[in-house]
């Protein structure tokens, strides 16, 4: 039993999942509500709407200013400054970097404090106390509109907040420099005793040369791919390691109709795999490798690896496992089942030349090319793929190929997997006799189709291995040759504004594994070499020695970067490192703007919270007492981020078997499970009228380092103006009908 | 407006005649006030003593601890003053966010929240030992680079050392920075690369003055000291006549052999060079001796006298070690959690404290404990250094045993390749003899206490007993290939051979004691309790009986109980039995 049945209930559910107009209804509630609400309050207030005034608006507003003003709320200002100056004392930085980080996170933390707290305290009280000391008769006794007055005292508490705003980040500019410039000659005291070849070196002079206090624009790579070595011209094959340390994905799109689900009706996908191999001895690492996991049974008594086996397995869109090797068939190796024997599946294919044709011998440095084939059953494709939801009439899938031997690189060229869904169907026989047949119908070939609707054989995408921190990991290796490579493209990068050398960052998670640690220090080594597509040129070798998750900074000269189209080779150079590298590791700094511009521009979207804080204040002041009004303000404030914060409960079920046990009985957990979830769908419906207070991000970039850009401005905006100007014209509507003077 | 004048009258009339009521009333309430401030001054200061009393355990330092507390607690009482009641939803606050960030691994501003949380929950030791241990163990390995592992512990220590500076000789605090020292610093899977930065920054930084002539003569003496050039800072002065170079000790000493009266070394604390930034994190240790290894003045400043013969705090910071001087080849991490972990150990004998989470028992075996880890680390030290100062070795095949044996064979007339390797080696031996044999007089102590820990400890004494002497033998032989004269060389000889059989002795009666079972002992002919009351050549005699007993009993001596045990002391034997070879 539910306790909201109706919801819980299949027939209901079924039906909302159809009626996209409620759920459609449902997602805009604010929206709508907001649109309701100024709707109403142009057809109730038209009259005081066209006899608005500025002249009165502004009146109004520099009385709430000067009444502000008067009440010292300036005074608390100097107090934020001393908090922020003692804060900043007691601070424990990194480094110099992070010493200007967290000063400036203080300093706007403060600023934010306190023109949120002022706002808050100033508009929640200003109108119960006008009326209750009848001041407000004053203003209600003159030709002055309620919507005016509403308008008025917004104006006045943001001109309030504006100057607050001000004088704070007249403060934060001046200390923030002063912190910087002194950080600077630290700095440059610090580079004058260090050595060339000390580690660190490079971010100290990045600091040095482009300042602490800055406002970053960055170039990003369209592409990030990780091979065994650099792809060359000749080369027919792309490579990738064996050992399981790498994968190659291969996209297909497979249209709706192999999904039709028919008694007459059997799909299955088959991929044609080909493979070229190239195998060396084994290492004593890789020989070490095979003994432990083997405990110590099989260590190999010759030096060459086994023989090369491959995994397969589907991932969906997102890149994430939908189907495993263990439901896909290994067709190849079907016919080498006895009877009884489990079919083979894709968990370990081992490669095989073409039919007919006897395995090679393979030696160091002489490619061989073999084949596996592989069979996706109708089961799996109505139970597994079918699930993976439709766009434009086909679902799209990866293919992903794991190399599982070690010593051994796997390379891939063009047309290296060929899929088709092979189809039958169910024809009655000619002769009534007989039961009907199975009959093959024309395969149905499987690919990325271009503007020409022709099926293209896909290229394959090169990874690494995902660690569980989500970066693709780089294996360091103190030999070129035996370390994979990542490769970074950048297309079309702007970087005219920056100077004769060109910044770059780099970010990244550091993992140790199996390395004995020594005396010598051992740092983690990265070396780029940056290929520019312009003049087909390879750069020198720029080295950093990156510590997990702090950024490592090098430039490069312009003419290794000219035009802007250039890929980056990375590489990891330091035995049992792996460098966890992601799409955004890697950034060139593209413009450095004013710290002051960035400032400003932070202030701005506090200003912004402010004013919404006004307004959402004085809507409630209207309704209830000031401190009640202190209250409601802050729930309609922090309400949304709250519900952010609880989440939503995916499993109610875990959470029913966590607090009740696994002896609960069934009626208990569906009016628990029940519970959950309506409570669940009533907080987000509720959190949908609150205010996105998460838009007005102040601090994030500009703590960073990082230029804020302008649809952050736009965002704040749109929430100041999506859901200030109804809470206004509420408040407006309220004060209209409410009795403040005889 | 009318209203508003009226108003302002009213108030003012008001105001006029209630003026002498309220002035009483200001000052009626600015007494109470004051007399609030002195009251609530004195019962703080009378908590403070009964707490520190209760503490200390009446004894001893008790006025210096609270007097240096308030001084060290200003910042903490500040910040509490500045919170008012808005401190315990800041921690609540500042826990939440420092620990999100720790599994999110965002390091950034990290520290800065923990030293918060130290400032505003400045009297839970709870807290600290939690911070302490977080910052050592869960944030050092969230760095990938050595150094940065590094610098994470001595942020753990730091904290620690700014509690014991607010709250000092509180045994929680103090055992939990021997620990750390001792365990983390001595003991992790890093210990080797931590060894060397602790050694290495206890002693002095060497400012070196040459003149800007003899710059090619510095830098090859600089390279033959294993110095990386790249590394090395030379500046000359504006005239170019001198020039300027900073070096770490044992390579300034090395350098200065070389070059002679070309150069002069002035001595440097490293604390002394580091920039006066309230941002500035730590990334070494302090020196802690001077040139000559002496511990420096204020590491062993005492504040009481202790009757020879009796336990007690003297109120030295490194009061334990002082004992040991001098330490030319800097301080290893375990002797520093030695020192830390005795000064627990006696905080709670002699003053009466008792950690909060650890028993008695333990607080009293851990100094013992410690100084066998120390022997152990100078003997491996001193291996190192032998390897490193011999000429004509075997080729290292990079198993665990090959240290020990590749020197093993070396004989007396041998080569050396670097004389200060091989002081460096003879130190170390010297020191583990005498380390080894001081553990087992604190094992005895413990022992004395705690007898129910004999049957746990007994086979440490035994094997520090063995330690002891295989130290003593290898420093004396080499010695002997120092000795200048036949007549010296062969008193030093004999020596060594009269060690090397009794660190034999050890060994083999810990073998025999330990690793085969009473049954089978029983079997083989001996009683494993009176084992070492046989003379070296019996027990030479059992051990070979023993594995023919054991290969025939488990169908192969692998197979037998604790076979791994026994092995583990093969490479010593080996050694021994070469070394007594080449004594005679």
């Amino acid at each position: 039993m539910s306790l909201f049945p109706e919801i819980a209930s299949p027939a209901w559910s079924g039906l909302l999942a159809e009626a996209s107009l409620i759920d459609w209804i449902i997602g805009n509630i604010g929206i709508i509500l907001g649109g309701v609400i100024v709707l109403a309050g142009i057809v109730v207030g038209w009259s005081d709407l066209i006899r608005l005034s500025a002249t009165r608006i502004w009146a109004l507003s520099s009385v709430s200013y000067r009444e502000s003003v008067r009440r010292r709320v300036l005074w608390i200002t100097p107090l934020a400054m001393l908090g922020v100056i003692a804060v900043t004392q007691l601070s424990h930085p990194l480094d110099k970097q992070d010493a200007v980080r967290q000063a400036t996170k203080y300093c706007l933390f403060a600023s934010g404090m306190v023109v949120v707290i002022a706002t808050l305290i100033l508009a929640c009280t200003s109108l119960p106390k006008e009326i209750d000391n009848r001041v407000i008769y004053t203003i209600v006794t003159k030709p002055t509109t309620r919507l005016e007055i509403i308008l008025g005292k917004t104006l006045g508490f943001a001109r309030t907040s504006a100057l607050i705003l001000l004088i704070m980040g007249l403060f934060s500019y001046i200390y923030l420099q002063v912190n910087a410039a002194q950080y600077r000659s630290e700095i440059d005291a610090e580079l004058k005793l260090s050595n060339v070849s000390d580690i660190g070196r490079e971010t100290l002079q990045h600091y040095h040369d482009h300042g602490l206090l800055q406002a970053k624009s960055f170039s990003m790579p369209v592409d990030l791919q990780v091979y065994a070595k650099v792809p060359g011209d000749k080369d027919p094959y792309r490579w990738m390691f064996g050992n399981a340390e790498q994968n190659v994905l291969f996209p297909f799109e497979l249209p709706d109709r192999i999904f039709e689900q028919r008694e007459d009706l059997n799909t299955q996908l088959v991929f044609a795999i080909k493979v070229a191999v190239d195998q060396r001895e084994l290492g004593t690492r890789e020989s070490d490798e095979i003994e432990a996991a083997t405990k110590g049974t099989t260590r190999p008594a010759k030096k060459m690896p086994n023989w090369p086996t491959i995994e397969v397995s589907i991932l969906n869109e997102g890149r994430q496992p939908q189907v495993g090797g263990r439901d896909i068939l290994d067709a190849r190796h079907q016919m080498d089942l006895k009877p009884g024997d489990p079919p083979r599946n894709a968990a370990v294919i081992a490669l095989e030349p073409s039919l007919g044709q006897p395995r090679p011998k393979i030696v160091s440095g002489a490619p061989v090319q073999l084949e596996a084939m592989v069979v996706i059953p109708q089961k799996v494709i109505t139970e597994a793929l079918a699930a993976i939801p439709s766009q434009d009439g086909n679902r799209r899938i990866f293919l992903a190929i794991v190399g599982q031997t070690s010593a051994t690189r796997y390379g891939f060229g063009p047309g290296a997997v060929l899929a088709a869904a092979q189809q039958q169907v169910l024809r009655p026989s000619s002769n009534p006799n007989e039961p009907p047949k199975w009959v093959a119908v024309p395969p149905i070939e499987l690919g990325r189709r271009d503007s020409s609707g022709k099926v293209v054989p896909p290229a394959g995408v090169f990874r690494a291995r995902i660690s569980t921190t989500g970066g693709q990991q780089l294996r360091g290796d103190t030999d070129k040759n035996e370390a994979p490579v990542g490769i970074y493209r950048f297309r079309n990068a702007d970087l005219s504004a920056a100077g004769d050398s060109v910044p770059f960052e780099f970010r990244s998670k550091i993992e140790r594994s199996g390395v004995e640690v020594t005396e010598a220090e051992n740092a983690t080594r990265v070396e780029f070499i940056f290929h520019n597509l312009k003049d087909d040129r390879d750069s020198e070798s720029f080295r950093v020695f990156p510590e997990s998750d702090r950024p490592a900074f090098f430039s490069v000269p312009r003419s290794a970067i000219e035009g802007g189209n250039f890929d980056v080779l990375v590489r990891s150079r330091t035995d049992g490192h792996y460098v966890g590298l992601r799409q955004i590791s890697l950034q060139a700094v593209s413009q450095v703007n004013s710290f002051a511009y960035n400032l400003g521009k932070s202030l701005i979207v506090l200003w912004m919270l402010s004013v919404l804080v006004a307004a959402i204040s004085i809507f409630c002041s209207t309704l209830v007492s000031w401190p009640i009004a202190v209250v409601l303000t802050l729930v309609f404030l922090l309400g949304r981020w709250c519900v952010n914060q609880v989440g939503t409960p995916a499993t109610p079920q875990q959470i029913q078997q966590d607090l009740m046990g696994a002896k609960a009985n069934e009626v208990g957990a569906e009016i628990f499970t029940g519970t959950v979830k309506g409570l669940n769908w009533l907080l987000q419906t509720v959190s949908r009228v609150l205010p996105d207070t998460e838009q007005f991000k102040a601090t994030e970039d500009i703590e960073r380092g990082v230029n804020i850009p302008h649809h952050t401005l736009l965002l704040a905006l749109q929430v100041l103006a999506g859901y200030g100007a109804p809470v206004l014209i509420l408040g407006y509507l309220r004060l209209r009908h409410k009795e403040v003077a005889p | 407006m009318s209203n508003a004048t009226s108003s302002e009258s009213t108030m003012n009339a008001a105001g006029a005649s209630g003026t002498p009521n309220r002035r009483r009333g200001k000052v009626a309430t600015v007494a109470v006030l004051i007399v609030s401030l002195v009251s609530a001054s004195w019962l703080q200061e009378k908590a403070y003593s009964f707490r520190a009393e209760a503490i200390q355990g009446k004894k001893q330092d008790v006025a210096s601890t609270v007097a240096d507390s308030r001084v060290a607690n200003l910042d903490s009482f500040s910040l509490a003053l500045l919170l008012g009641g808005l401190r315990g939803p800041l921690v609540m606050f500042l826990w939440t966010s420092s620990e999100s960030q720790k599994s999110e691994r965002d390091l950034e501003s990290f520290n800065t929240k923990v030293e918060l949380i130290r400032l505003l929950q400045p009297e839970f030791d709870t807290v600290t030992l939690f911070q302490m241990w977080n910052l050592t163990y869960n944030i050092s390995v969230q760095y990938s680079s050595l150094a940065n592992k590094y610098a994470a512990i001595l942020d753990g220590l730091d904290f620690g050392f700014k509690v014991d500076e607010a709250r000092p000789n509180n045994i929680n605090i103090i055992s939990e920075i021997g620990r750390i020292y001792g365990d983390k610093l001595g003991g992790s899977a890093e210990k080797d690369y931590y060894d060397r930065r602790v050694r290495t920054e206890t002693l002095p930084v060497y400012r070196a003055a040459f003149a800007a002539d003899q710059t090619d003569a510095f830098k090859k003496a600089a390279t033959d000291a294993g110095l990386d050039l790249g590394r090395v800072r030379i500046t000359t002065d504006p005239s170019g006549k001198n020039a300027s170079a900073m070096l770490e000790k044992l390579a300034g000493d090395r350098v200065k052999a070389a070059m002679g009266p070309a150069i002069t070394l002035t001595s440097i604390n490293r604390q002394d060079l580091r920039p006066k930034s309230s941002t500035y994190r730590r990334t070494e240790m302090d020196t802690l001796v001077d040139a000559a290894g002496n511990l420096l003045p204020a590491n062993v400043q005492h504040v009481r006298e202790i009757p020879a013969g009796q336990e007690g705090s003297n109120g030295a910071k490194l009061q334990y070690l002082e004992a040991y001087q001098p330490f030319p080849y800097g301080i290893p991490p375990q002797a520093l959690g030695f020192n830390f972990l005795k000064r627990a150990q006696v905080l709670q004998s002699v003053n009466g404290q008792r950690h909060i989470y650890v028993s008695d028992m333990v607080i009293d075996s851990q100094p013992a404990l410690a100084m066998k880890f120390w022997a152990e680390e100078e003997l491996a030290r001193g291996r190192r250094m032998e390897e490193r100062g011999l000429a004509n070795l075997p080729p290292d095949t990079g198993a665990a045993s090959s240290r020990d044996l590749r020197t093993a064979a070396v004989a007396p007339d041998a080569k050396i390749a670097d004389r200060f390797f091989i002081d460096d080696s003879v130190f170390a031996f010297e020191r583990a003899a005498r380390v080894a044999a001081d553990a087992i007089r604190e094992f005895e102590r413990h022992i004395e206490k705690y007898q129910r820990n004999l049957q746990n400890y007994q086979s440490h004494m035994d094997n520090m007993k063995a330690t002891s002497h295989l130290a003593a033998a290898d420093g004396k032989y080499l010695r002997a290939i120092l000795a200048a004269g036949p007549d010296g060389r062969k008193l030093l000889l004999t020596e060594a051979r009269g060690e090397y059989e009794q660190a034999e002795f050890w060994y083999r009666v810990s073998s025999l004691r330990y690793y085969i079972e009473a049954l089978d002992a029983q079997e083989i002919g001996y009683v494993r309790e009176t084992v070492e009351k046989k003379p070296l050549a019996e027990l030479r005699s059992l051990t070979t009986k023993a594995d023919a007993y054991l290969a025939r009993k488990y169908k192969g001596l692998s197979n037998s109980p604790n076979y791994l045990d026994r092995v583990e002391f093969e490479p010593n034997f080996s050694r021994i039995a070469k070394r007594i070879e080449l004594a005679k």
